[in-house]
């Protein structure tokens, strides 16, 4: 860490060192009150057993799992403790090191793995994953807990999808706004063809996004902004798509219980609403499905939305309390053959996925569920990935290998493909790639990184190991026959791939610059547009939000052409958030919010092969939502969207013409 | 490890200020931050058993204290959809606590939760970032970016 950041922290440290603890917090206290609880057991002594599955029970596998991954964050550490249910009962093992590995056989090793996804034969199979869990944690082993992952994230940023900016407008000319067809941006997704829910949408003529209090305004563009309607759900909504002229949304299921809802935070489902917005006055709901677990990602191709739901198991549920740990969907459990089995040793949590035609919204057309680790999600056109980190402790360190099972989905429906598994971790989507049936993934660990191309069964078919020894992958960006990353150090080096053989995949270049990209998005037939930081050679301290155009014409002699480097921007949310970009070559517009002192700036430039990258715009963004900026075109007019507030810009001058307050 | 409630307090009176100011960084009020340590005290006297050493008791139990400032900031998402959140009345409780680092706490409020947990472990729980990376399932790498970027935010609050 650089001496600056040290001294922050020092400064941070030392700022809020005068802090008065409150009297209720003081050891003291704490220590009475510990001893009145103790006190108050040993009263009970009689009921303990009971109280103690009681408080297992009430903090639900996943607040263990917090405890647990605690645990694993200590091992790491090289303090070896690990977690049991016994109350203060002496360790059978001692002081003993505890080494756990959560690999089903996929282990530290260099391999790759393939084979078929198991279903569950039985509801029964499904609880013999929980007794397993059970025992483990009754015995003080840490194989059951170790690598369980802990509760509830938000929503992060996947592979992503829409249904490209052509469909789109189609539907738009289908549902009447034909009168204004003309450009308009779309989200920027990660797979063309695959659409991806946000909180800001347009179909050419209305911006629908989503308020600081979780409703969706509607509003007219066609003279100025006017408000044109409301849909509100009485409860949040998380994000939505728009297509034709009906519009589906995500909010939280309503769980019958309220005092249950209450007490439990995660138990409530999730619920896909679809509404006519023909009148985009008097929107008309037309039907609504849910299914168990927290809104975790979705897609929508064609008619038909994907939604993607992380469901905790209880772990400690009896095995009559099938609802506590079979996921449900549209109201039923899922059938024990569309449930697949862990294929790690500590399950935590399950992907459950739906389909629901849009054309009968009150359905859900199929289901599956996979019993899983933590884990992240891709989809292409055909299928969808789940990937999960498995670690392994070889007697020397720990060693990371990524499970990966494939799902296909085809007009709603959904089938279990295979399953596989490679070694290193994903860094983030844009690292995994299908491309003409074969999957390609690049993969980073502490000190190698690798590039693996699967088969359709996921079995290996090529790989390239050892690259860039001791750096990290910051990006990639894998299109068609040609691939592209980045990793870190110091420097940036930008590797380029020949992915047309997969039994061959070849290195063809790597150019070093400062700094490091975060995100790359072509432009154009010859360019790959970078966006991430600036950083020092010697140090590797960053410095301000950095612009790269690389010229892949020649891949195997690819130059930065042109650099602009942001002074005092210190972040921008499209380093995390691809959703965040408006990248349009065919304008020439490349378009972000981001952070300067303690505002947040919309940025436009243009960039031309001469003169490199051009500022446009420069403006404030308004409105204190708690929703991430959005910046979006409808013909000549540039809209910047946060939360309650939209401004318009004219793309000729880009001088603010207009803005609205919802 | 085995140890009643004196041990316990003993052991905790070694990082119950950190406890309270990280605490206090993450929750909007101090009534809730006091609320998250009495929380996470509880369970960790009821888990004492799962610790092996004395030497991890501070990991230990900061992993417990920011799970719980996770939990009680969904809980808080919850209720503000139940019902309209008055930040202000959190604003006047919390006020006094912060008469000497009004500034640090306004640096916090600029950051993302994310955030606020990678400094806040960083500064108070004397984690490295890839521990803390363990904890978020993030590569050390992207810590240590996330963790540079947030303190780039903050001292721009709290540049003098």
């Amino acid at each position: 860490m650089e001496k600056k950041e040290q001294e922050m922290l020092e400064k941070i440290r030392s700022s809020s060192g005068e802090l008065r603890v409150p009297e209720a917090l003081e050891p003291e206290h704490v220590k009475e009150m510990l001893e009145k609880r103790d006190r108050e057991k040993e009263e009970e002594k009689g009921e303990k057993r009971r109280r103690t599955v009681r408080f297992l029970r009430s903090v639900r596998g996943r607040q263990v799992a917090a405890l647990a991954a605690g645990l694993a964050l200590v091992c790491l550490a090289g303090a070896a403790y690990t977690m049991g249910a016994r109350e203060a009962s002496g360790s059978p093992e001692g002081e003993s090191y505890h080494i756990s590995t959560s690999s089903g056989g996929a282990g530290p090793e260099t391999e790759t793995e393939s084979g078929k996804l198991t279903a569950a034969g039985s509801y029964d199979d499904i609880y013999a994953c929980l007794e397993e869990y059970q025992e483990a944690y009754e015995e003080n082993e840490p194989g059951g807990i170790s690598g369980f992952h802990p509760e509830s994230r938000e929503v992060t940023a996947e592979s992503a999808s829409p249904s490209g900016a052509e469909e789109s407008s189609q539907a738009a000319a289908a549902s009447g706004a034909a009168d204004y067809a003309g450009s308009y941006s779309d989200t920027n997704i990660r797979q063309e063809g695959v659409d991806e829910g946000d909180v800001v949408k347009t179909d050419g003529r209305y911006i629908y996004t989503l308020t600081d209090e979780g409703e969706i305004s509607i509003v007219d563009t066609a003279d100025g902004m006017e408000e044109a309607g409301v849909i509100s759900e009485d409860r949040q909504i998380l994000e939505f798509y728009v297509a034709d002229s009906r519009l589906m949304l995500f909010t939280y299921a309503v769980d019958a219980d309220e005092e249950k809802a209450d007490y439990d935070i995660w138990s409530s489902g999730t619920a896909l609403v679809t509404y006519d917005i023909s009148d985009r006055g008097a929107p008309r709901k037309l039907g609504e499905v849910t299914q168990s677990g927290s809104y975790r990602s979705s897609r929508m191709v064609g008619d038909h939305v994907y939604v993607f739901t992380t469901f905790y198991a209880d772990m400690f549920a009896e095995a009559e309390a099938r609802e506590t740990y079979i996921p449900q969907a549209g109201g039923s459990l899922i059938q024990e053959s569309s449930i697949y089995l862990p294929e790690t040793d500590s399950p935590s949590q399950y992907l459950v996925m739906t389909s629901t035609d849009i054309k009968t919204p009150d359905r859900i057309a199929d289901s599956k569920a996979l019993f899983a680790g933590y884990g992240e999600l891709y989809v292409s056109n055909e299928n969808i990935y789940w990937y999960e980190v498995s670690s392994g402790y070889d007697g020397f360190g720990w060693e990371y290998s990524t499970l990966i099972r494939k799902i296909s989905y085809k007009e709603g429906r959904l089938e279990a493909v295979a399953k596989g598994s490679v070694p290193g971790t994903i860094d983030d989507s844009f690292s995994i790639d299908e491309y003409e049936g074969n999957l390609r993934v690049v993969t980073t660990d502490e000190n190698a990184n690798g590039l693996y191309i699967l088969g359709p069964d996921l079995e290996e078919t090529g790989r390239i190991d050892n690259l860039a020894k001791d750096e990290q992958v910051y990006s990639a960006r894998l299109m068609g026959d040609m691939g592209y990353f980045v990793t870190f150090r110091n420097t940036d080096p930008l590797f380029s791939v020949d992915l047309s053989d997969p039994e061959n995949p070849q290195i063809l270049g790597e150019l070093k610059i400062p700094g490091f990209s975060d995100y790359l998005h072509p432009y154009g037939e010859e360019c790959l547009l970078g966006i991430g930081m600036d950083a020092d050679e010697e140090t590797g301290a960053t410095g301000g939000v950095k612009l790269s155009m690389f010229n892949v014409s020649d891949p195997s002699d690819v130059q930065e052409e042109h650099t602009l480097i942001l002074e005092n921007v210190y972040s921008a949310d499209v380093l995390y958030d691809y959703k965040a970009a408006l990248i349009d070559p065919d304008r020439n517009i490349i378009g972000f919010s981001a952070y300067r002192g303690a505002q947040e700036i919309y940025y436009v430039f243009s960039y031309d092969a001469d003169k490199g990258f051009t500022c446009l715009m420069e403006e404030r963004v308004n409105g204190s939502s708690q929703r991430a900026a959005r910046g979006l075109y409808i013909e000549n007019v540039l809209y910047v969207v946060k939360g309650n507030i939209i401004e318009s810009y004219g793309m000729e001058d880009f001088k603010k013409t207009g803005d609205i307050i919802l | 490890m085995k140890c009643d409630a004196e041990g316990f307090a003993a052991l905790y009176g070694t990082v119950y200020t950190d406890m309270y100011r990280f605490a206090l960084c993450m929750m909007k009020s101090s009534h809730d931050a006091e609320d998250a340590v009495s929380e996470a005290v509880i369970q960790a006297y009821e888990h004492i058993g799962s610790l092996r050493s004395e030497e991890s008791f501070r990991s230990w139990i900061f992993t417990i204290l920011a799970n719980t400032c996770r939990r009680k900031w969904r809980q808080q998402e919850k209720d503000q959809e139940k019902a309209e959140w008055t930040f202000f009345s959190n604003e006047e409780e919390s006020a006094p606590d912060w008469e000497q680092a009004v500034d640090v706490r306004n640096a916090f409020a600029i950051l993302a939760e994310e955030e606020q947990l990678i400094v806040g472990l960083s500064v108070f729980g004397g984690y490295t970032s890839g521990e803390i990376g363990e904890f978020l399932e993030k590569s050390p790498s992207t810590v240590r970016s996330k963790l540079s970027r947030a303190l780039a935010k903050m001292s721009l609050i709290l540049k003098e």
